[in-house]
């Protein structure tokens, strides 16, 4: 696979933080300390190569591995977020590919979850718009720079961001009305469904 | 249905061709007339139904196959509409979420009367398999519009959603289409 | 008086006979010609993935069915299950991965064979229709004598597949594919030489190379645009390392390559299915696995080739016997925003002709 890559990359970018080695990541001690996660013991295993970027040097890592040697990642599949919520963060989650090279690499950013912000990719993959604008849908992580944050799946008036660990279901109220108009109709008429 | 009358039972439907006929020739000596316009009517609405083409979701692809050759939904009499202005009959395909709600809503309410709906597949009867952990699905169409008719099946087999068809115009024979508005404002 | 002229805003759906499914096209319009398209989506968001978190592994195989891209089950519990067999380290046995392979490409057919029919009502060719889903009921019956659904099978398991196949099945799946060969020729007469189908397509909606990989382009569409990309090849998944087939790749870019790319396709799927048939191993066709199976913590990305194109699934495990997180990257969602730059400049006849030939499913969209 591709985990020389992302040594490469650590060569020139010293503040990233690489995922530890599937093989490694057995060992305890070895590589950089991963903050506990659950409660197992066992050490989270990351199958796909990639490293933890400071939100800040975001953009400049992500201008390199698209249009240097050897990363060319030109294709960005999918951009997302997972909840840590006992950590209290958001990662943020970047899937590149490159068309030329054929290789992969996962970028995260950890952002807090009181103030959730990373810069938007939108300027270097194009295609990341959409994506960008479903994380901060579901997960409310706001995307400086983005050209058009909306919300793009549920509508504007929507309360809290569903794919939360924290989030609880509430009805619109506008729902509630109709539902109860619809059965008040059914009732009060006592002539069933075609009145 | 508790307040319907009495209705003449219905047949099978070779039989309730013959009988409006049989209607039909009856009608100039007949004292009976406003019973059995009604049943003409009923008759006549009943064998062509113009459903919306209204997909939402995987049923929409089983609505289509029972459209398509082998299962063959004009050999009934009916024949999709893209538009619900021409449309009486509305099968809802598929899941409904909160934010396709209000336009299902609209869209019925564009339907001129009288107007029917189908509710096609779990989901759209009751939420289904989306019932449970969900924050986007209706649960269940009635919520909105009312329903005539409930298919069940995830998705219904294109069998199904005709015995469902089938089921509705049983339900158009025997209604009491022009004392309807009486008995809504009474 | 001098002639005033504004733009115009035209919303299409979201319910339109021609949008293939609850989609809703914001259009701008200068007089014909088309300024900007906006998709407005997450008409059919359903959540799939905030309720994978509270699902089992096996639970979540039903639910990727009908959660996921509708017309291609298969495609989808294939992409789950291998994140989930790669992650737990789960071992599929030889006979199972060659029927994954077989029920794959016929599932591939099934879609494609959708995807022709609506695309020729979108573009008023009425018998494509009735001729693609007279094939694909074939196709239906196959899939029901041995999974026992039409639509959604819940066929793949974790470890495996459910069943065996009946006997007697690749007789009839072998009869199938000699004669599939013959109706795609009759799809081909009744719309490649057609000079109105012709006129509405060649030329029409290109997406460049460039754009299409920074837009994210994946699957037929960008194989259309000259990428020659096919996860089949690049990641090969099941038995698709074992058998020979051709990627289609067309450098125009336009409709009617995205057509072509698709109708080569079918018969490169036939291809695979007849090898797959003769080489079919005999055995397991699954291995032992606890119906409420854990997997260790950790997370991975697999990547499947849909019918739609590059399906990804990105599952992060908490070691519990539910996902911690699963981010579908559905390829649908991607081509959908493409569609954007396709539509750039053209006539506003030629939005349905451009948004068929993209083949979205509005499910896999929004999920």
């Amino acid at each position: 696979m591709s985990w020389g890559l992302v040594e490469e990359l650590q060569r020139r970018f010293p503040e990233i933080e690489p995922f530890p080695r599937p093989e490694e990541s057995h060992a305890e001690g070895h590589g950089p300390a991963a903050p506990a996660r659950g409660h197992g013991e066992t050490k989270f295993t990351h199958h796909v190569p990639g490293a933890w970027v400071p939100a800040a040097s975001l953009l400049e890592v992500c201008r390199v591995v698209r249009d240097e040697a050897p990363f060319h990642l030109d294709y960005c599949s999918f951009v997302s977020a997972v909840d840590w919520m006992a950590d209290g963060t958001f990662e943020v989650v970047y899937h590149l590919y490159s068309m030329t090279e054929r290789h992969q690499m996962l970028l995260k950013v950890r952002v807090p979850r009181q103030s959730p912000r990373t810069p938007s990719v939108t300027g270097i993959w194009g295609g990341t718009n959409w994506h960008e604008r479903e994380t901060y849908d579901l997960f409310g992580i706001v995307f400086e720079g983005h050209p058009d944050l909306r919300r793009i799946m549920m509508t504007e008036d929507w309360h809290g961001h569903p794919l939360r660990k924290d989030y609880v279901y509430e009805e619109p109220r506008w729902l509630v009305d109709l539902a109860t108009q619809r059965q008040r109709e059914i009732e009060g008429l006592g002539l069933g469904e075609r009145a | 249905m508790s307040t319907q009358p009495p209705q003449p039972p219905v047949p099978s439907r070779l039989a309730s061709i013959a009988a409006a006929i049989d209607i039909l020739d009856q009608l100039p000596g007949g004292n009976l007339i406003l019973t059995k316009v009604e049943y003409l009517l009923n008759w006549g609405r009943a064998a062509s139904l113009w459903p919306l083409t209204f997909g939402l979701a995987c049923c929409a692809i089983e609505m289509m196959a029972a459209f398509a050759g082998r299962f063959d939904l004009d050999r009934i009499g009916v024949i999709p509409r893209a538009t619900p202005r021409q449309a009486d009959l509305m099968i809802v395909a598929g899941r409904c979420t909160i934010k396709m709600a209000p336009i299902v809503r609209r869209l019925w309410e564009q339907m001129p009367e009288p107007k029917y709906v189908i509710s096609m597949g779990s989901c759209a009867t009751c939420g289904g398999p989306f019932y449970y952990d969900n924050y986007s699905i209706l649960k269940g169409i009635d919520q909105v519009v009312p329903v005539d008719v409930y298919v069940p099946g995830c998705p219904p087999r294109p069998e199904a959603l005709i015995e469902g068809i089938l089921k509705l115009q049983e339900k158009i024979k025997v209604e009491p289409f022009l004392r309807r508005t009486v008995a809504a404002q009474a | 008086m001098p002639l005033r002229t504004e733009q115009l805003m035209l919303n299409m759906g979201p319910q339109h006979p021609s949008t293939h499914g609850v989609l809703r096209l914001v259009v701008t319009l200068d007089g014909e010609n088309i300024v900007e398209v906006q998709p407005d989506i997450g008409y059919l968001h359903s959540s799939v993935e905030k309720m994978m978190e509270y699902r089992t592994y096996l639970m979540n195989v039903a639910l990727v069915d009908r959660g996921m891209d509708y017309i291609a089950a298969l495609a989808n519990e294939e992409g789950y299950l291998l994140a989930v067999e790669r992650l737990g380290g789960i071992d599929v046995p030889a006979r199972a991965r060659w029927l994954r392979t077989i029920m794959l490409e016929f599932q591939r057919l099934s879609s494609h064979l959708v995807w022709l029919g609506t695309w020729g009502i979108d573009l008023g060719a009425t018998t494509v229709f009735l001729y693609c889903f007279r094939e694909r009921e074939v196709i239906l019956d196959l899939f029901e004598q041995v999974t026992g659904g039409r639509l959604h099978h819940v066929y793949f398991r974790p470890g495996g597949v459910y069943e065996d196949l009946p006997p007697g099945w690749t007789d009839r799946a072998l009869a199938f594919c000699d004669e599939f060969p013959g109706h795609l020729q009759e799809y081909h007469d009744l719309l490649t030489g057609n000079p109105i189908f012709l006129a509405r397509t060649q030329g029409v909606g290109v997406l460049p190379k460039d754009a299409a990989i920074t837009m994210g382009a994946c699957g037929p569409v960008a194989r259309a645009s000259g990428i020659n990309f096919d996860v089949r090849k690049a990641f090969p998944y099941e038995a698709y390392g074992e058998v020979e087939f051709d990627i289609p790749t067309f450098e125009q870019g336009d409709c009617f390559a995205r057509y072509l790319v698709r109708m080569e396709e079918m018969r490169q799927s036939l291809r695979i299915i007849r090898q797959a048939i003769e080489k079919l191993p005999p055995g397991e066709i699954r291995s032992k696995v606890q119906v409420t199976v854990k997997l260790p913590k950790g997370e991975v990305y697999a990547r499947t080739e849909s019918p739609r194109g590059d399906l990804g699934v990105y599952l992060v495990s908490s070691g519990d016997d539910m996902p911690y997180r699963v981010k579908i990257r559905a390829p649908s969602f991607s081509n959908l925003y493409a569609l954007t730059e396709m539509m750039r400049g053209w006539k506003v006849a030629d939005v349905i002709a451009i948004l068929g030939s993209v083949d979205i499913v509005l499910s896999d969209v929004d999920r």
